[in-house]
């Protein structure tokens, strides 16, 4: 019972890092963490440098283009 | 966050079979990173210069402090040093791509704060650094040198302040991460001074 109570932060660190893993997965898809790793840019993963530089913002680009142009050539 | 916790999982599994390889060979990995930091930090974007790899191993060096003992705590401890250098090293491709960013962008005296927090963990970094050196712990006396690395202890509040104001999807993450290790903290603290001054029991005389 002793030994049990000496590893309680052990233990406590193990599920803390089983949780935060298993809920990473549930929300960054896992192909965004192997596109970052390969080096290609995805929403998960390049927030930063563009958020900072203005290119885009947090959760996609109020300004992103849609389909309804009022240009579009009839 | 995948990335993180599965590179910080991967340093301290690799290190529990490998700290006497890495403490022995440590030159040689600290040159080996440094090239492939200055490398990374010519490149658009990578998980090094995003700050992860750097953060994973601050995250194993972190957490063997509050750990209990045991045999990964023991390989962990070995190579805490080695550890560490390797995180400033790689801690700092992410703060130097991002001050080129701007002073390219013109936006380093407009930056949010979370940025120049940022930059003041990798200032706090330097000396702890440099002091990680053997070859200059053994020049300083060793209660400077302790007093100098809880500087440590400030470091990861900066570095906890600047991911959790980024205030990305990863926050959440982030505020759990750094609020377990200062609960751990405190519980650490709490038993090493229990230890020291355990609580003499009153002898009943009656």
């Amino acid at each position: 019972m002793k030994k049990e109570a000496e590893l309680m932060k052990n233990f406590i660190l193990l599920i803390a890092f089983i949780i935060a893993l298993g809920l990473s997965l549930v929300y960054e898809p896992f192909t965004d963490t192997i596109d970052v790793v390969a080096g290609a840019t995805n929403t998960t993963y390049n927030t930063n440098i563009d958020v900072i530089t203005g290119a885009t913002a947090l959760n996609g680009d109020q300004y992103d283009d849609d389909d309804d142009s009022e240009f579009d050539d009839d | 966050m995948t990335i993180l916790l599965i590179l910080t999982a991967v340093w301290i599994i690799f290190n529990y079979f490998f700290y006497k390889l890495i403490h022995q060979y440590k030159i040689y990995l600290f040159v080996l990173a440094g090239i492939i930091g200055a490398i990374s930090l010519t490149q658009e974007i990578n998980i090094i210069n995003l700050g992860y790899v750097g953060l994973s191993f601050f995250l194993a060096v972190m957490f063997t402090g509050v750990a209990d003992k045991g045999n990964v705590k023991k390989s962990l401890i070995a190579t805490r040093a080695e550890m560490s250098i390797l995180g400033t090293i790689f801690i700092s491709v992410h703060g130097l791509k991002f001050i080129g960013f701007a002073l390219d962008y013109d936006f380093i005296l407009s930056a949010p704060l979370y940025f120049y927090i940022g930059v003041i963990s990798l200032a706090l970094a330097i000396p702890l650094f440099t002091t990680s050196f053997i070859i200059i712990r053994k020049k300083m006396n060793g209660k400077n040198w302790k007093k100098l690395h809880k500087l440590s202890y400030v470091f990861y509040l900066f570095v906890g302040l600047h991911l959790i104001l980024i205030q990305n999807d990863r926050m959440y993450f982030y505020i759990g991460i750094f609020g377990l290790y200062f609960v751990l903290k405190i519980w650490t603290v709490l038993e090493q001074k229990f230890r020291k001054n355990p609580v003499k029991k009153a002898v009943s005389t009656s």
